[in-house]
């Protein structure tokens, strides 16, 4: 283990409060924390209060997050008290691209994601209910004449759907992970947190 | 690289210089496929006018081809729910390639600042 990645964690834990790092020392959960990450607290704390405070049993489940990440308004990065100035204000914003570009182009993708999706399945149920209206026939028997013709069709329906929801989603998250390293490669995101979503 | 009173940012790499204008074009070619996609959103109306008047010539007016699919549209609602979902089809195809173009373009910017920055970085570490 090089002393490069204990410094990195430890720069990490540097940032939390006391009593977050005592919070998570009396916790012990391994499932979520290495032993590693541990040794650094026991440090940390440590050095903050002069003693290492007494351990909990150790916990080997992972707790579920339930938390989500609180909806920022983007007309706010002018506003210091909004978790976006950080990353918007004017001395820290970067030179080729809009930060709230970013940030309104991932929300947007994943809104157009669920609309692509959902417009597919639901064109197809249209086409379907369409074809058995124009048929003038009973429903079992124009199943019994399409309806494997009509199954493969959803299941090329599903797959293409799936794929562009996918891929949507995809390209929303490495934009902002993008725009997350290029913070960071100032040392931004280091002091800031993560960039709110 | 982070003041943003240096919008004449001088990018020596070539390499650099060829991302970005890569992100410029995928910024120009959103833009004129989301227009692409209205424009064609508008003409799938257009093509249920032609359709109409090769299945449907006994009711089609071609004096007034719209009036006859406008009959239509109110008399069938399944064919206007059927017109109405192919428009939404190319609007969205349309918001999906805007989409992706712009993310390319700005990740390719994102990618160019985020190694100029370390390369600054590794500069001024450098000189110290």
């Amino acid at each position: 283990m090089s002393d490069d990645f204990k410094r990195q964690i430890r720069d990490s834990f540097e940032q939390k409060e006391t009593e977050e790092l005592l919070a998570l020392w009396q916790a012990n959960n391994r499932a979520e924390w290495s032993a590693l990450s541990f040794e650094v607290i026991a440090e940390i704390l440590q050095d903050r209060l002069g003693e290492i405070p007494a351990q909990g049993e150790p916990c080997y489940e992972l707790t579920k997050i339930e938390e989500k990440e609180p909806e920022v308004d983007l007309r706010d990065e002018d506003d210091p008290a909004s978790p976006l100035y950080p990353f918007l204000c004017v001395e820290n914003a970067p030179v080729l691209y809009r930060p709230k570009d970013v940030l309104r182009l991932e929300r947007g993708l994943n809104c157009v994601a669920i609309a692509a999706a959902a417009l597919s399945l639901i064109q197809w149920v249209v086409l379907f209910v369409g074809a058995i209206i124009h048929s003038h026939m009973e429903l079992l028997p124009w199943l019994k004449m399409n309806g494997l013709s009509s199954l493969l069709g959803l299941g090329l329906v599903i797959v293409s759907a799936a794929i562009t929801f996918v891929t949507l989603r995809a390209l929303a998250v490495i934009l902002k992970m993008l725009m997350q390293m290029e913070f960071r490669s100032r040392g931004i995101g280091a002091r800031s947190g993560p960039i709110p979503s | 690289m982070s003041t943003a009173e240096s919008i004449s940012v001088q990018i020596p790499e070539p390499k650099y210089r060829r991302l970005l204008r890569i992100s410029a074009l995928a910024n120009i070619a959103a833009w004129i496929a989301l227009v692409f996609f209205v424009v064609l959103a508008a003409f799938s109306i257009l093509r249920q006018v032609d359709i109409l008047e090769v299945t449907c010539p006994s009711i089609a007016n071609s004096n007034d081809p719209f009036a006859t699919l406008m009959q239509r549209l109110a008399r069938e609602p399944w064919f206007a729910i059927q017109v109405l979902f192919d428009c939404l089809q190319y609007a969205v195809d349309g918001m999906v390639s805007f989409g992706v173009l712009k993310g390319v373009g700005l990740g390719l910017d994102m990618i160019v600042e985020t190694d100029m920055n370390r390369r600054n970085s590794q500069t001024d570490g450098d000189h110290e």
